[in-house]
């Protein structure tokens, strides 16, 4: 998978949280992923199932217990504070919650200023801060107004240019538009891509929502309880998932249409602990296509034809 | 809109909050007919007054909030009219509501067993062992597995999808005429939406009762939905059957609502997402004329310049002056 344009890549990353009794939450488990230069990457799965996790771990935000994970080169996994700080400015993230991401102290002047300061003279930080403001669509009037006075997706972009302001090559993107409303999430979306686009970023964009992860992204990668069970192109993904979770979450999307309804595939069960997940396939227990051999082996990715990989033994 | 079939008749319903300013108005004019057995879906975006509806028909307004114009008539009774102990039986007899987060309505220190037991008891004059079997009966017939145990788990014992089921058998609890669902499935995952859905959908036809089923996602909408009502600023403006309105919107609004949702099998993948620009108005922001023609790209001058009535075409019916002459 590996190439020169590869950005980002990890191999094996497992994190793990402790939990009550010497127990411990696999929260993330031997994920492998490459990410190239100037690709968007989304990542689907459901509650519990780590998508979140992956992205503080490439951040830095928690602490990767085994595994590499490799920026520009250099391996980040074990960089102390001070070693990260360079690296900081180089990849930012965008959280779901604009309200709660943004000081409400603060106006919108001083939250860019401090951001841009970091990389900016400071002669130059008030033209930088007009620049920002109209890179994400906001009036430069309003530079004085403070988050409270804005909508939920005036404030995301905030939280947008605040991400741009230090002049980043990768950002995080979780659950950015989960929060807002189905007219704002289709602007904030579009800034987004044009964005990326525009400025070249790379971005691993991490929501629930399928049909938003497909619009934006060039390769999904769908994770179940902690493990990548597929990843490929976006449009293969959609189209033609292979592995069965893929399947049953796809077939669970409400279509907007009412006549194109067909009978949708219920996944039957609950989702297993990840403090004890299971044995072998962590989806065995909900698959219809599983066998007692699936319980002793652990699916590794395999490759399949048009660059997608899947974890399944039954393939 | 006038039948002796609706079970539930909103008509031309104001509610306003009281604030420093004096009283802010949310629902402004608004009237909605629901059938017997019928699944209508209220659509709207954040601020619409699609809850702040939902309220006013349970008789669950906040304290600042009151009902300031129109009427809400269940099986033909006005309901402002009602004393507040009349109210209270009907609330959890005949009309039921779930809401969207399960945990925040369940409590946290009992067990669901004797919760769902307790809604039992509310509605009938059975023993406290009557009441327990029927909670038994409700955790089956919304199809909790091992159903006897979980009666003895506390909520935060249970998924997020248990508990939203636990909160549909107490409301189910007295076989209610009219269940209203306040974006019922929005916190949950995707495939257990489904399940979610599905339970509701064949409990409705099971039980033949009403569903008034509130959401933001047009998705859901067509799954679940025969009529749909969109409403906007504290407005109804485009009501119609689910197949009529998404095939074919009458009101701007509608239609930008249906082409801004990413679609996931459509081919269009590639360009950007149709967007309504700007956002909705303020609740008590004055809008002169249409609320949505500051956003609408065929707003004319004569949108704005007085209030657009409800107007009938069919079976439908549509908050615009320039539907008849737009293809959307």
């Amino acid at each position: 998978m590996r190439s020169a344009d590869t950005i980002l890549s990890l191999r094996d990353v497992s994190v793990r949280f402790p939990a009550e009794g010497g127990k411990s939450v696999k929260a993330l488990t031997e994920v492998s992923l490459d990410i190239r230069k100037g690709e968007v990457f989304g990542l689907v799965g459901e509650s519990g199932s780590g998508k979140t996790t992956l992205g503080k771990a490439i951040l830095r935000l928690v602490d990767t217990h085994q595994g590499q994970i490799e920026f520009d080169g250099q391996d980040i996994t074990h960089l102390n504070t001070a070693e990260l700080r360079p690296l900081r400015k180089r990849m930012q993230v965008i959280f779901q919650d604009p309200f709660g991401s943004l000081n409400p102290r603060m106006s919108v002047e001083s939250i860019l200023s401090e951001a841009a300061g970091l990389v900016e003279s400071n002669g130059h930080l008030s033209t930088r801060v007009d620049e920002l403001l109209d890179l994400v669509g906001l009036p430069v009037t309003s530079r004085k107004r403070y988050p409270h006075e804005f909508s939920g997706g005036q404030r995301q972009r905030i939280c947008v240019a605040r991400a741009l302001a230090v002049r980043p090559d990768f950002i995080v993107a979780d659950e950015p538009v989960a929060a807002l409303d189905v007219s704002i999430q289709a602007q904030i979306v579009n800034l987004l891509q044009d964005l990326q686009q525009e400025l070249g970023l790379t971005m691993l964009f991490i929501a629930h929502d399928l049909a938003v992860v497909r619009h934006i992204s060039d390769r999904i990668g769908v994770m179940y309880l902690g493990r990548m069970q597929e990843v490929g192109p976006s449009e293969a993904i959609v189209a033609d998932a292979r592995h069965p979770y893929s399947k049953a979450l796809l077939s669970a999307v409400p279509v907007p249409d009412p006549q194109a309804q067909t009978r949708r595939q219920i996944l039957e069960g609950e989702l297993p602990s990840p403090i004890d997940p299971p044995s072998g396939c962590v989806f065995r227990t909900r698959c219809p296509l599983a066998d007692p051999a699936c319980a002793n082996e652990i699916p590794l990715l395999k490759d399949f034809s048009g660059g997608r990989h899947v974890a399944c033994l039954k393939l | 809109m006038q039948s002796e079939t609706h079970i539930l008749e909103i008509n031309d319903l104001s509610v306003g909050f009281a604030d420093s300013d004096g009283t802010t108005n949310v629902v402004n004019g608004f009237s909605l007919s629901i059938d017997a057995a019928e699944t209508v879906a209220l659509v709207g975006e954040s601020g619409s007054g699609k809850s702040v509806t939902c309220l006013s028909v349970m008789g669950l307004l906040p304290e600042a909030g009151r009902v300031t114009g129109g009427t809400i008539r269940f099986q033909g009774r006005d309901l402002e009219q009602l004393s507040r102990a009349e109210r209270r039986s009907l609330r959890g007899s005949s009309i039921s509501m779930i809401f969207q987060e399960p945990m925040t309505s369940l409590n946290p220190v009992f067990r669901v067993g004797s919760q769902i037991a307790e809604a039992v008891q509310v509605h009938s004059e059975g023993s406290r062992d009557d009441a327990r079997r029927t909670a038994l009966e409700l955790l089956d017939l919304v199809r909790i597995p091992e159903a006897k145990d979980r009666l003895r788990n506390y909520p935060h014992e249970l998924s997020g999808g248990m508990r939203q089921r636990v909160m549909i058998a107490m409301a189910l609890a007295s076989s209610p005429r009219l269940l209203i669902a306040d974006e019922p499935t929005t916190a949950l995952d995707v495939t257990v939406q489904a399940q979610i859905l599905d339970l509701l959908g064949e409990l409705q036809s099971e039980l033949g009762m009403a569903l008034l089923f509130v959401t933001h996602d047009l998705g859901v909408v067509a799954g679940i939905a025969d009529r749909i009502c969109v409403m906007y600023a504290g407005q109804g403006v485009e009501y119609g059957s689910v197949l009529d309105v998404f095939s074919g919107p009458l009101m701007p609004y509608t239609a930008g609502l249906l082409k801004s949702v990413p679609s996931l099998m459509g081919a269009d993948y590639d360009d950007r997402l149709l967007t309504i620009p700007g956002q909705s108005p303020l609740p008590g922001s004055v809008v002169s004329g249409c609320a949505f023609g500051p956003r609408c790209e065929y707003a004319l001058d004569s949108c704005t310049a007085d209030s657009v009535p409800l107007k009938a075409s069919g079976e439908r019916h549509v908050r615009c002056l320039r539907s008849d002459e737009l293809s959307l």
